[in-house]
């Protein structure tokens, strides 16, 4: 679904007071960030298309429906809006086993649709326990499914993947993109992590201070400088070992840790926390199939 | 004193009867009142609310005695609500059990409304808006993820509220008067025993109103599958 929107609010955080306001246009099956630091208005943006978060004024539309106006007083109530909110916290009823979580999300109850969820996010062992029983990964993986369960046309995901080790988080990474990939529902990732952007999105809309400063693919943000290079990582710095004339750098590429050695008087400085682009130049790769793509698509 | 004395002049007990009947009416009007009053109490603030929130919590902090005595005044048949019930219900409060059960509904209903309130404060906003997003209307809600997830609130809140009505004197005194066999509860029977010296009779009638108070908190805690710790039958 296509989403149009133009809003205003005022928010107050812990900084002070400031105005939010975002025009923006997002086509249908797309999968966007939006990204930026903590308390800039990401997740308010994210409430305010979802209905748990009312704007001052302006109009938010999907699909050619309007959500939202303030001039025509349009406010469709949250239930009303088919969307399927991921929250930071997961916010699981504890009092429901994963499968009546699911079942609960449901209109009318369509048990083959909770089967191929509990398949896909592998949870069909887990689907009598309770949230409280379940870990970190296997709670977000619940609350993605129960996102899905009512067939939402869109999906929004607030920092979902926050709370996970690195490890988990690609995975449910590869699983977002699964998901998106079969039923290209329009999705909207709240991020302040650039490999996860990097990863999953094909439109970055980087907010600062209230504002859309930037709107671009994330390959076009995170190489500014223009390179001849054909292979391109973001890593994250992990670690920085001083050995005589050369710093030792311990990146992060994906889930494997990669040792670079860079000279010491580089002009960029780098600390453990960067995030880092890599460029390699004269290079001869040498590419192998890890799994079939077809086989897997074909079966779907 | 022999069993059968033991069973007619105690067991069946005209106070026992009335305590039990009492109590128990009690504890359904405290849940069915006590339960939206807490719920509403603990949404946002607003001037109302402050209001009924101080009118709630009265009877937990003023003394029974003066409480009974203003209430008397209020049910009384010259009273404003006393008189309106007695004409267009035909219904006598003071000294009827009808008095004994305006006592100790009244002294109980606080403790209800706290704790649904508190559980009700205490639980996560976001599974209100989770549900929201799942496109389930506000009664929905209320039924499958609110009401479930402060049950324990709801049972410590009857508990409390319970263990306080069934010791209830002060203010049954006033509304009920302290009647023989028509408005005197197992707390005022105890008391009547002692002042009348029959520690023995006190005793026993002491026993038995512990013996009631304690099945009601196994019985309500048995209710509530997620226990209270320490409550438990299984811990006992």
């Amino acid at each position: 679904m296509q989403i149009e929107l133009s809003v205003k609010k005022k928010l107050f955080t812990a900084t002070g007071e400031f105005s939010f306001k975002a025009d923006l246009n997002i086509g249908s099956g797309e999968i966007v960030a939006f990204f930026g630091p903590s308390g800039v208005g990401k997740t308010t943006m994210l409430r305010i298309i979802a209905g748990l978060t009312d704007a001052d004024e302006g109009f938010v539309k999907v699909g050619g429906q309007t959500w939202f106006d303030s001039k025509d007083g349009i406010n469709l109530p949250a239930r009303k809006r088919k969307v399927g909110f991921v929250f930071q916290d997961y916010a699981l009823f504890p009092n429901m086993s994963v499968r009546e979580n699911l079942r609960f999300a449901q209109p009318r109850v369509d048990k083959k649709h909770i089967d191929e969820l509990l398949e896909i996010f592998g949870l069909s062992n887990l689907q009598h326990r309770k949230p409280a029983v379940l870990s970190g990964g296997q709670n977000q993986r619940v609350a993605l499914a129960r996102a899905l369960a009512r067939k939402p046309e869109l999906l929004l995901l607030d920092e979902p993947l926050s709370a996970l080790d690195l490890e988990m988080r690609s995975t449910l990474q590869d699983e977002i993109l699964h998901i998106h990939r079969l039923w290209g529902i329009t999705t909207i990732l709240v991020s302040h992590d650039l490999p996860e952007v990097f990863k999953l999105c094909n439109r970055v809309i980087t907010f600062k201070d209230g504002r859309v400063t930037d709107d671009r693919n994330p390959y076009e943000i995170f190489a500014r400088n223009k390179t001849s290079g054909k292979l391109q990582f973001v890593a994250e710095v992990l670690k920085v070992e001083k050995e005589d004339v050369v710093n030792i750098l311990t990146l992060l590429i994906g889930n494997s840790p990669v040792k670079i050695a860079v000279c010491s008087n580089h002009q960029e400085s780098f600390l453990p926390g960067d995030k880092a682009l890599i460029i390699s130049k004269a290079f001869n790769p040498i590419i192998q199939k890890l799994n079939s793509k077809e086989k897997e698509e074909g079966g779907n | 004193m022999t069993l059968q004395t033991l069973a007619s002049d105690y067991l069946a007990h005209p106070a026992i009867g009335l305590t039990l009947r009492v109590t128990l009416l009690a504890l359904v009007l405290q849940l069915l009142t006590g339960l939206p009053l807490g719920l509403y109490l603990a949404g946002k603030k607003s001037p109302l609310k402050s209001i009924l929130e101080i009118i709630a919590a009265l009877p937990m902090i003023f003394p029974p005695m003066a409480l009974g005595f203003f209430l008397l005044l209020f049910l009384g048949k010259n009273g404003v609500i006393g008189h309106l019930l007695l004409k267009i219900f035909d219904l006598k409060i003071i000294f009827t059990s009808w008095g004994v059960l305006a006592a100790v509904y009244i002294v109980g209903l606080p403790f209800m409304v706290k704790s649904v309130q508190a559980a009700r404060r205490q639980m996560d906003h976001s599974l209100i808006e989770a549900a929201a997003t799942l496109g389930k209307t506000r009664g929905e809600t209320l039924l499958k993820v609110i009401l479930p997830n402060i049950k324990n609130g709801i049972v410590a809140g009857l508990l409390l509220a319970f263990g306080r009505s069934v010791g209830e004197v002060g203010i049954s005194l006033m509304l009920g008067g302290n009647i023989i066999g028509r408005t005197e509860t197992l707390s005022l029977a105890i008391y009547n025993a002692v002042f009348e010296g029959e520690f023995m009779r006190a005793a026993i009638f002491s026993v038995i109103l512990s013996a009631i108070a304690i099945i009601v908190l196994l019985v309500l805690n048995a209710v509530s599958k997620n226990r209270i710790s320490g409550l438990s039958i299984k811990d006992i």
